[in-house]
């Protein structure tokens, strides 16, 4: 999991190629699988994931510091995942549910099914920025505006539900 | 099941890095963005619902403090246990008139006539063990002993009739003991020094010794341990000797007194003081019930501490704790303690591993009353049940207390070695960031008597403020001092601004100014820290807490 300080340092360099391929490798897994959380659709988080990053390397001149790079960056995909619901809505497009079909290795794609099928949204959210982007729980208390002791209960709960999920699937 | 998650994701990716680095211009100021192949959707199938298994769990609401018996027990109808009005503990007596049992037989004396029945002594035999029981013959109590003895190859159970002295045999089988044969090849202590170790340590001659009970403890080839307990007049006692050397390893206690009359309320909650590291305004909703619809009368008392509830059953006569169970008060709706690990079985292995490696069992250990708390960067916090004395213990870190129901604490495992939280803290596995989520999972709350105390208070001196409609949360304890922040439900004034106290900036936010209180009285914390109330080390860990707490709260 990358540190906030190494994250701080990375949006400040975006420029360098190095520097935003390295950010790149540490954040997108955390930010697709948001997006996937809210938009329920590879292609629609793929889209975001994308246009994500382009957003970062234009803003990140003006990223200030508080402490908080991955809710900075997960504010921009939560934003963006807004914008691709609006625009589901106003095109009346229908989405296919991501089931995971094209996840080769079939212990990954239980993984992600109990992640995605298992657990409300808001379970999804708290159970990713903790395991995937590696936001702690106050962090992710912050960003979700959610008091502390609810975070790390929805989140110990979650774990639990993947846990069943995963055990009465495996046994299938 | 984090790591595994975290790497799943990892793989399954989509790497659109190429695409940005090509399309994004620094120069270009509008986005342009990348689209996916929308007909590959086509491919997908739709995914079914999960159905989730809900398992509601009801709280027990415990009834106020304060109690009294019934007038009339004639020893067949159970006594009712009726809740009195009075808020404070200040139980009545009970005024019930039990029959006591007759004991002609003590408990020496009975196990004298099991060895003479058997043909042994105390230093040919490998175990003893002992319990009583009440029957009831006619509407006569009779206390029952039953005595357990193994030998090297047979194992025998007696029955002795404390009023009488009869001796019942009713179990007796051919057993070959392997622990036995290892002990002697070990070249063991005999019971008899290591009774005579425990006796010069305690101070109590053995011939004092009533219930006595000896097992030998196998850990390794190299590493057995004998536990001897007993009880005297004024308790029960338990000691654990290695076996080669006959050093202690552990002993714990139990005060009592051995009394021949019953056991009243106030004897109860004297033990609960003296045993259970607990002081009297530390127990709240206390109910004790005199139970006599079985074959022996036994008090069951229920109370809470701190974040955790008790249940203690006490055999009403001879006097003894028969059990005592905690349960975590789970008022976040956070998972209890006794929820199994959200770990895979490979983690839990390692886990185990990694704790069986701490406490040098290399066989192994049992790992049933085991808590687990999470993971904290890359750290698994654990609470080890059953190893510990049940005294209410405080572990101070960093300014965070936490509170424990027994002096079992908790431990932090990262790479497969085991930490205190103060080391884990000061090695950096783990940060103040971490150690305040595992402080607020694990301890988040005042005592219920101190926060309706200091509400009670705050509200004498703001009647303007609505009692029910005031919130508390608590910092931290500083010398007596409760550090607190009081608000309401619906904020009055909106007012942000900053203040500067011993170097420190803080920005309150919405007016919600923390206070300090000390024996019914409330100070800024400006004014207590002018005042010596509080120091600096404590306004920097108000500092941090206040920052971290006050963005959740409105």
């Amino acid at each position: 999991m990358a540190s906030n300080v190494q994250l701080d340092h990375l949006l400040k360099h975006t420029d360098d190629v190095n520097s935003f391929t390295k950010l790149y490798d540490l954040t997108a897994p955390g930010i697709y699988a948001y997006a996937l959380s809210i938009l329920k659709n590879s292609h629609d988080a793929e889209d975001v994931l994308h246009d994500c990053f382009l957003r970062i390397r234009e803003n990140a001149d003006g990223y200030i510091s508080q402490g908080k790079p991955m809710a900075w960056i997960l504010t921009i995909a939560k934003n963006l995942c807004m914008r691709q619901l609006r625009q589901r809505q106003l095109s009346s497009r229908d989405v296919m549910e991501f089931d995971g079909a094209t996840i080769s290795d079939p212990d990954e794609r239980l993984l992600i099914r109990a992640c995605l099928r298992s657990l409300t949204q808001e379970e999804q959210e708290i159970v990713i920025m903790h395991a995937v982007s590696g936001m702690k729980h106050r962090q992710i208390a912050q960003f979700m505006g959610l008091k502390l002791s609810t975070v790390l209960s929805k989140y110990h709960r979650a774990i639990q539900k993947m846990k069943l999920y995963m055990e009465k699937e495996g046994s299938q | 099941m984090i790591r595994k998650l975290n790497k799943a994701f990892r793989n399954n990716t989509p790497n659109v890095l190429p695409a940005v680095l090509a399309e994004s211009d620094k120069n270009v100021e509008k986005v342009t963005t990348h689209k996916s192949n929308r007909w590959k959707e086509i491919l997908a199938t739709a995914a079914a619902i999960a159905v989730l298994i809900g398992v509601g769990a009801g709280a027990a609401e415990i009834i106020g403090s304060g109690f009294r018996f019934n007038a009339a027990n004639d020893g067949t109808t159970p006594s009712e246990m009726i809740q009195a009005t009075n808020p404070t503990l200040t139980p009545t007596e009970p005024d019930n008139d039990l029959m006591l049992p007759v004991i002609n037989v003590t408990w020496q004396q009975a196990r004298d006539l099991v060895f003479e029945e058997i043909g042994c002594s105390i230093d040919t035999i490998f175990s003893l063990n002992f319990n009583t029981h009440t029957e009831m013959q006619g509407n006569e109590p009779v206390i029952i002993y039953g005595v357990s003895v193994q030998t090297e190859s047979e194992a025998y159970r007696y029955n002795v009739n404390a009023k009488t002295g009869q001796l019942i045999q009713y179990a007796h089988s051919q057993e070959s003991n392997y622990l036995y044969k290892l002990c002697t090849q070990a070249n063991a202590l005999t019971m008899t020094q290591a009774i005579s170790i425990v006796e010069n340590v305690s101070g109590i001659p053995w011939k004092a010794w009533e219930q006595y009970s000896f097992q030998h403890d196998f850990h390794t080839e190299n590493d057995h341990h004998y536990t001897l307990t007993f009880c005297d007049e004024t308790g029960k006692h338990k000691y654990t000797l290695n076996t080669t050397n006959g050093t202690i390893v552990d002993h714990k206690r139990m005060n009592w007194l051995s009394k021949v009359k019953p056991y009243t309320v106030d004897d109860i909650i004297a033990i609960l003081l003296d045993n259970y590291g607990l002081t009297r305004d530390m127990i709240q909703n206390l109910v004790v019930e005199l139970d006599d619809t079985g074959a022996e009368p036994i008090y069951r008392v229920t109370y809470t501490a701190g974040e955790y509830e008790f249940e203690d059953t006490f055999r009403f006569y001879p006097f003894s704790v028969v059990d005592h169970i905690i349960h975590r008060i789970d008022k976040y709706d956070r998972p209890c303690e006794n929820d199994s690990f959200y770990l895979t079985q490979e983690e839990e292995e390692e886990l185990r591993n990694a704790i069986a490696g701490y406490l040098g069992y290399p066989s192994g250990i049992y790992f049933g009353k085991i808590a687990y708390y999470g993971e904290y960067n890359g750290a698994h916090a654990v609470i080890l049940g059953e190893l510990g004395s049940e005294v209410v213990t405080y572990d101070n870190v960093e300014g965070l207390q936490f509170c424990y129901p027994t002096d079992d604490k908790l431990l932090l495992f990262h790479e497969s070695k085991g930490y205190s939280l103060k080391e884990a803290y000061d090695k950096g596995i783990v940060d103040f960031d971490d150690l305040y989520d595992l402080y607020v999972y694990h301890t988040p709350k005042l005592l219920q008597s101190m926060e309706d105390q200091i509400l009670s208070d705050y509200q004498a001196r703001n009647p303007g403020e609505k009692a029910d409609a005031l919130n508390i949360h608590f910092f931290m304890e500083t010398d007596d001092i409760q550090l607190v922040l009081i608000y309401a439900d619906d904020p009055i004034e909106v007012a942000e601004g900053s203040e500067e106290i011993g170097s420190l900036t803080f920005h309150f936010k919405n007016s919600l100014r923390p206070l300090a209180y000390q024996d019914g009285k409330f100070y800024s914390i400006r004014d207590a820290y002018s005042a010596g109330l509080i120091d600096q080390a404590a306004l920097e860990m108000l500092h941090n807490l206040y920052s971290l707490s006050t963005c959740n709260l409105y």
